[in-house]
């Protein structure tokens, strides 16, 4: 072989290595025909997507649900399919929007669709600068109260969808508003059992606004981080205990084993001494039972609504008994608030999931992360 | 009404009283009484002996004990309440709860027993009322509430109301205890001109001794060992009546027919 | 019986008052409609605005028909309950067929998560809240209803309501101590009382229930003036005790019970209703008085919804707020000006 035919040949390779990889990479990029999007951690909704639209799934949309909803996302312009009609459909994206609890507020905010939010009930616990600002110059109109929204105001800004919440099927109120033509989606985050799953909601919202890529991108992100986060940890010589929770009245509620916060305290690599019970929410338990557990605990993590030790020392001075109370090792997500006094905790940890799990790593292995400073967990003093 | 039978009442064997779950407290017992159409009977004795007991027994107030009673000849328990009320009239000692009628309206209840479903007065009713208001003597006040009543007025409306119910039998319990003498005498007198003139029975429980040895018919005196039952002046001759009220205070006249007090 | 005066004059301004306070509700809300629109509509045109059209007619116009359904029925069964016990201070809820119904609706949304994961739960998270408040309230009812056939004092009957009312209340506060601040929270809702999310299927069943009550109760108008006698008086007259007791208890209970399944608990209107129709029309002949009753309750509820509804602001006031800390005052000064108290 002459060198000009080696050369051509070498071209013809590279030209074809390179056709195969932009081809590969055209694959990827082509829409899935049939299949479920890739939904790796949340249990409460799945999206399938079809040729010309795709249906969101929601699986749970409240506790002990035995009934799932289906919804297809139709792009506006699209003919509606044959085989999919009769069903719940909205028009995406979706341009006037309502939103039903602050933990929605920063997946539209990550997805650059603020402006879409039209109302809320209770605009006064949103702590977010930006919609607050909407607020204020009346962009966001107040709705109420969530559990009786006023249905007039709603009315009146035929928002395209009302994205709400359940705690049981007595749903009289969504009800009444899917009967006055306003679909109803009800979201089932605070359901997940894991913060990623809990997290991965986002896409939930991609799929509203027609920017699954952003959803997915902005998801990833947030697993590398909190995966990476969650390596990090299990370098720590050991795991220290941690207590959590607070009386209230006779009560004292702390997590359960299955709940958030334990699991956030399992990926940080410590020893939560109720992690072996069962339950998603919180257990009620009489002091004397946790006093015995937790007296020697090295940290007390999330101790209700106190922000100070003094605040707890003058509602209860059996709080003083506990060790981590003596060395001052308590630490709070109430203190760090917003502008309104809306603890930021309960708006942004749900989508910052990788963000809290530093914190208590910081907390509990401060020589793992150095330079890092907690966000929303603060030291009571 | 039932021409057939010459008494509107008739005991046998009746035994007045209460019956608790624990035991049964016997008023009287073996109670045999007839009451003759067109009588004015006076129930007479001392207080607590029963006489209310025997009138609200009689009236179906209160429930017997044992023995029978008949009204018209049927078994009392076997007349339907709406029937009754067109045979018997009542006049009770009990106070009417508090409410916002007229003495009028008052009255027109007791046409109840002859209106329609609603209750409408008709023409007949409307007379009825007239009358029974023209008879107690009270024109002059049918307009007045309930509660701008006195005790004697309002007992006179009471009465009214039961002559407006227009039965062959009235029975009344104490009907004057709180009216004046004029008073007292106008209704025994009305009462007694109902028996005799309209042939109504009527039958009093009263403490009006006096009157009712003048008016009465018949007396029905209660005691400690039974009912004595008889015309007013056999009741008399023979000390029963003497006898019911006779103390060291007063002696009893059979000539003046009243008790006389020892000064 | 008589009505010597047939107050005529008061029924024809009850008559423009109710006319001149429905417009009022249907009026006044938290969006700025203006009137012209609002007629416009009422009257079958179509207006450019639909979702004013929506509001008015899907909305409004539902929720005036409950609030009118609502006051008139629970007046109604006010004015039966204070006939029956002779009792001024007796209202719809004495027979303690709302406490059953709240009894209902907490075993349902308390019970579940106090009960979590065992059979009851599941059996009832198919039932809805009206369901379940009927259930409660029938329960109640039925024994009611049964103490009465053996219980001859009347008076009997209205303790054993009260009871029932301190029992079920008792028994809501345990499940309440062991629930979750979530149910908690949708609980106490419920008690805060609802008129406006009925449906047009509910409505029927009341407007339905409703006229049944009130052609039945046209029947028992007599022995209910019987009943002013006193029970002695009124057997006297021809008056069946117990079959008119049982009829007064069967409508209250059921008129009672349907509307607090639909609506929730409305406190204070069943008691003081009668009250104000006895101070405008000065009787106690329930041929004047029920329909009196029934038109002020009306007209009572529907100012009470349309203060409540905080026109043109996003905010409601709990209906039982409203008729609670509007209407005590206004009978309590009503009743000084008139000094005395009759009933």
């Amino acid at each position: 072989m002459s060198t000009q035919h080696i050369k051509l040949a070498k071209l013809l390779l590279l030209t074809s290595l390179l056709y195969l990889i932009s081809a590969c990479k055209q694959t990827e990029k082509k829409p899935i025909s049939v299949t479920n999007t890739n939904i790796k951690y949340a249990k409460g909704f799945t999206i399938q997507s079809f040729k010309n639209y795709k249906k969101l799934i929601i699986k749970a949309p409240y506790p002990n649900a035995d009934e799932t909803f289906e919804v297809v996302l139709l792009p506006k312009g699209n003919n509606l399919p044959k085989e999919v009609k009769g069903a719940k459909i909205i028009a995406t994206p979706i341009e006037k929007i309502v939103v039903t609890s602050t933990t929605h507020i920063p997946m539209l905010e990550l997805l650059h669709q603020e402006q879409s939010l039209v109302g809320f009930p209770n605009t006064k616990y949103i702590s977010s600068i930006r919609t607050r600002q909407r607020i204020a110059d009346g962009a966001v109109k107040e709705l109420g109260n969530e559990q009786d929204i006023n249905i007039e105001v709603l009315l009146n800004l035929q928002p395209e969808a009302v994205i709400g919440f359940a705690i049981n099927s007595n749903n009289k109120m969504f009800a009444n508003i899917e009967k006055a033509g306003i679909p109803v989606l009800l979201n089932g985050d605070w359901l997940e059992e894991t913060p990623l799953g809990r997290a991965e909601w986002i896409k939930f919202f991609g799929a509203l606004f027609n920017k699954e890529k952003e959803a997915d991108s902005i998801f990833n992100a947030i697993e590398r981080q909190y995966k990476e986060a969650e390596l990090i940890a299990k370098k720590a010589a050991n795991s220290p205990t941690v207590l959590s929770g607070a009386l209230f009245k006779d009560v004292w509620n702390l997590p359960a084993g299955d709940s958030f916060v334990a699991q956030f305290l399992k990926d940080a690599n410590t020893r939560y001494l109720w992690a072996d019970t069962n339950g998603k929410g919180s257990l009620s338990l009489n002091f004397e039972s946790v006093l015995d557990k937790g007296k020697s605990a090295e940290f007390w993590i999330a101790p209700g609504y106190y922000t100070s030790l003094s605040q707890l020392k003058n509602t209860n001075e059996h709080y003083t008994q506990f060790e981590a109370f003596q060395h001052q090792n308590i630490y709070s997500f109430a203190n760090k608030t917003g502008e309104n006094g809306g603890v930021l905790y309960y708006e942004l940890a749900p989508v910052q999931p990788h963000i809290v799990l530093k914190d208590i790593i910081k907390v509990a292995h401060p020589e793992l992360l150095p330079e890092y400073q907690p966000f929303f967990l603060e030291k009571l003093k | 009404m039932n021409t057939n039978v010459s008494n509107s009442i008739e005991t046998q064997h009746l035994s007045i009283g209460y019956k608790t779950k624990k035991h049964i407290n016997c008023i009287a017992k073996n109670i045999n009484l007839t009451l003759p159409k067109g009588n004015l009977v006076c129930i007479l004795g001392k207080n607590g002996i029963g006489k209310s007991t025997l009138l609200r027994t009689l009236t179906k107030v209160q429930p017997k004990l044992s023995g029978e009673i008949r009204v018209d000849g049927k078994k009392l328990e076997n007349i339907p309440n709406s029937e009754l009320a067109k045979k018997m009239s009542l006049v009770l000692t009990e106070r009417i709860p508090e409410n916002n009628l007229t003495v009028y309206e008052l009255i027109a209840l007791g046409r109840q027993p002859h209106t329609n479903w609603l209750g409408t007065l008709t023409d007949e009713d409307i007379s009825f009322i007239k009358l029974a208001i023209h008879q107690t003597n009270i024109t002059q006040y049918i307009d007045k509430k309930y509660d701008e009543l006195s005790d004697g007025q309002l007992q006179k409306v009471m009465i009214a109301r039961a002559l407006a119910q227009n039965t062959e039998l009235i029975t009344l319990d104490e009907p004057t205890a709180h009216l004046d003498l004029h008073n007292k005498i106008e209704i025994f007198q009305l009462l007694k001109k109902l028996s005799k003139k309209l042939h109504k029975t009527v039958l009093i429980s009263t403490h009006e001794i006096h009157l009712a040895l003048q008016l009465a018919d018949a007396l029905w005196l209660m005691t400690d060992n039974g009912i004595l039952s008889g015309k007013t002046s056999t009741l008399i001759a023979n000390q029963s009546v003497a006898n019911l009220f006779n103390s060291d205070f007063a002696i009893f006249d059979p000539k003046l027919k009243q008790f006389i007090i020892n000064t | 019986m008589a009505i010597r005066n047939t107050y005529k004059i008061q029924f024809i301004l009850l008559g423009i008052l109710f006319a001149a306070v429905i417009l009022l509700n249907l009026s006044l809300g938290s969006v700025d409609i203006p009137f012209k629109t609002i007629l416009k509509t009422l009257t079958g045109n179509r207006i450019a605005n639909e979702t004013w059209q929506i509001i008015i007619l899907q909305y409004r116009l539902p929720k005036t028909i409950t609030v009118i359904l609502v006051g008139s029925g629970l007046s109604i069964c006010g004015l039966l309950m204070q006939t029956l016990f002779r009792n001024p201070l007796a209202g719809p809820f004495v027979l303690g067929i709302s406490s059953g119904a709240s009894l209902g609706v907490a075993v349902l949304i308390l019970g579940v998560s106090a009960f979590s994961g065992s059979m009851a739960s599941t059996i009832f998270s198919n039932i809805g809240l009206a369901a379940a408040a009927s259930i409660g309230a029938f329960l109640v009812l039925s024994i009611v209803l049964l103490a009465a056939k053996k219980i001859k004092n009347t008076m009997s009957i209205l303790i054993i309501g009260l009871m029932f009312g301190s029992f079920t209340a008792a028994i809501i506060s345990v499940l309440a101590y062991f629930s979750s601040a979530e149910n908690l929270q949708q609980y106490v809702f419920w008690t805060f009382g609802s008129l406006g999310n009925l449906g047009w299927n509910e409505i029927s069943i009341l407007s339905v229930l409703y006229i049944v009550s009130v052609f039945f109760l046209i029947t028992i108008i007599k022995p209910l003036n019987s009943l002013l006698l006193g029970e002695n008086y009124a057997i006297s007259l021809g008056v069946n005790l117990k079959k008119t007791r049982t009829d007064i208890l069967i409508v209250t209970g059921v008129l009672t019970g349907v509307i607090t399944a639909f609506s929730g608990p409305i406190a204070f209107i069943g008691l003081a209703v009668p009250h104000l129709a006895k101070l405008i029309i000065n009787t106690s002949n329930h041929k004047a008085l029920l329909p009196a009753v029934a038109i002020i309750g009306a007209i009572v509820m529907l100012i009470s919804d349309t203060i409540a509804q905080l026109p043109n602001s996003a905010y409601t006031l709990p209906i039982n707020a409203v008729t609670s800390i509007f209407g005590a005052p206004v009978v309590i000064w009503l009743l000084i000006r008139k000094r005395k108290i009759h009933f």
